[in-house]
Parts: structure tokens; C-alpha cells; sequence
């Protein structure tokens, strides 16, 4: 009979984790990109993306995906969640002073290393180019992922959801200890 | 710039033609454009409808002991700049530095 009521209880706590910081799996349509093309200067690539038929040039320095052990690597006619930035809303600082002339959207082309100038192309709808922290040489960098759906098989926890379950599990303890009652005794309220 | 490319006349006659077309642009819609560089602005359509510049514009990062830096593995400008170059490379292949700060 104890055991059932620990394992009521931890089924309890583990619902409470789940409950109190589940997080949909969908991918945001916002931040979507399909890769229509990846082409490579030198020794970075230049992957070309679309976004609610905007034209994206998303510029990555190339690197051995296998040495990141890469789970997926970015193929073309496939979406990804990526977070973009801006290079023409970015600016380069010279002693934490940001250069931006007041002529920098003229600007086509960018010295990426000594042998390598990456530009826009206006002619197919490009005016700016773009880089993630997403996207490692061809491999996609995954965010940690939260709690996901309900107590399930498919539920994924992160060291800091295990962490918070244990704290409160810890908590739950003492407070029982202190009350000398049962842990299953204790109720919370909102 | 105008002048390495071997067309002179031609940025001024772009910017001329550009502001023209977003006005055009902004008088249509009503609604005012904020700067070139900021969400929304009719910056990008009114460029591309002007006439062409005389050629591209590259930007060059260097270090304190003057080597071309490059830029992080993600893209992103580096660290440790201390002078940013302009530059226009005209028909015989030489480079014109237009502005460098």
C-alpha cells in the first residue's frame, strides 16, 4: 500500500513538473525557413531560404558537421526553426562604439575573410544578408528542448526541469519530516 | 565612386532617382518611411526601381596590426576591430577606398 501511494505521488509530481511547464513541440510558422539552395564561396556557405515569399541569404563559415555530431544536417526542400539576424541592422564596433554611416544600406558586398567578399542580390529579391546561430557549417543546431507534451513516452525533460521536479521533491520531504505526516498527506493549493 | 567605375554621374543620378521612387512609393500608400535601415521602410522597393549605382560597395574589417578580419564562424562581426574600410574595385581591377573610419 505504500508503494502504491509513493507511486501515485511521484506520478503526482511528475504531472505538477510536466504541467507546470509544457511547452508545444510545434514549430513556430513565424521563424519557419524552407532552404531552397546552399551554395558555398571559399570556406563558407551561402544558404539561400524563403520566408513568406521573402528571399533570405543566410552566410555560415563551413566546418566538419561530423565533428559536432550532428543529428540533422540542413538539406534543401526542408523547413527549419531559425532565429535570423539582420547584417545590415547589425553594425561593427570600434572600441564598443558602433560604425554605422549613415550610407551602409549602399553597402552590396562584405569582406567575410581575406580571399572572400559575400553580396546581396537585389536581382533576386536579396537586400540583405543574414546569420544564425541555428546553423553550425550544415548542421542544425537543435535548441535544448523543454517538457514536451504530457507524461508520455515521447516527454523530454532538460537538466533544469529534472532539477526543479528534485527541489520540490526534496522540499515535499522536509516539510513532511517537519509536520511528521505523509508526504501523500501534503496538498498544495493555488 | 562614380569616377573608379568609369561612370560618372551614375550615384548621383541613383540617389536622385531612388528618393524619387520612395516618395512615389510613400505618396501612394499615405504613410510615411522611416529610415533605410529600419522595419518598414519603403527603403529596399524604391532602390530597386532606381537606376543602377556604377557598381558595389564592399566593406573590409581590420585589426590593430592592420590584417583583414574575419568574420565569426556564425556570421557575425568579430571582436577586436579597429578600422573599417569602404571600398569600390574599378575596371582595372584596383581597389578605391571611398570612406574609412
Amino acid at each position: 500500500m505504500k508503494i502504491l501511494g509513493s507511486a501515485i505521488l511521484m506520478f503526482v509530481l511528475l504531472c505538477s513538473c510536466a504541467d507546470s511547464k509544457t511547452l508545444s513541440n510545434m514549430p513556430k510558422s513565424d521563424s519557419l525557413y524552407l532552404i531552397k539552395s546552399i551554395d558555398s564561396v571559399n570556406n563558407w556557405y551561402t544558404i539561400y531560404a524563403t520566408k513568406n515569399d521573402s528571399s533570405y541569404k543566410i552566410v555560415v563559415k563551413k566546418g566538419n558537421h561530423q565533428n559536432l555530431e550532428c543529428k540533422r544536417v540542413i538539406t534543401v526542400g526542408q523547413s527549419y526553426n531559425l532565429i535570423l539576424h539582420s547584417r545590415k541592422n547589425e553594425a561593427p564596433e570600434i572600441n564598443g562604439v558602433k560604425i554605422k554611416p549613415v550610407n551602409s544600406p549602399d553597402v552590396q558586398c562584405y569582406t567575410y575573410d581575406e580571399t572572400t567578399n559575400i553580396c546581396i542580390e537585389p536581382k533576386k529579391g536579396i537586400y540583405d544578408l543574414y546569420h544564425t546561430p541555428g546553423i553550425k557549417g550544415l548542421c542544425y543546431i537543435v535548441e535544448p528542448q523543454k517538457v514536451i507534451g504530457s507524461n508520455t513516452g515521447n516527454t523530454l525533460y532538460t537538466k533544469k526541469d529534472k532539477y526543479i521536479c528534485r527541489e520540490r521533491h526534496k522540499n515535499l520531504k522536509k516539510l513532511a519530516d517537519l509536520r511528521h505526516v505523509s508526504k501523500a498527506k501534503i496538498y498544495f493549493t493555488n | 565612386m562614380s569616377t573608379a567605375h568609369g561612370k560618372p554621374g551614375a550615384d548621383i543620378l541613383h540617389e536622385v532617382t531612388e528618393a524619387y521612387q520612395g516618395s512615389l512609393i510613400s505618396q501612394k500608400s499615405g504613410v510615411s518611411s522611416p529610415a533605410a535601415n529600419v522595419a518598414g521602410s519603403v527603403y529596399p522597393k524604391a532602390h530597386a526601381k532606381a537606376t543602377n549605382q556604377s557598381g558595389t560597395i564592399n566593406e573590409t574589417l581590420y585589426d590593430a596590426a592592420g590584417k583583414v578580419m574575419t568574420m565569426t564562424p556564425s556570421g557575425s562581426y568579430p571582436v577586436g576591430i579597429t578600422r573599417v574600410e569602404w571600398s569600390v574595385t574599378d575596371k582595372k581591377g584596383a581597389r578605391a577606398i571611398i570612406q574609412k573610419l
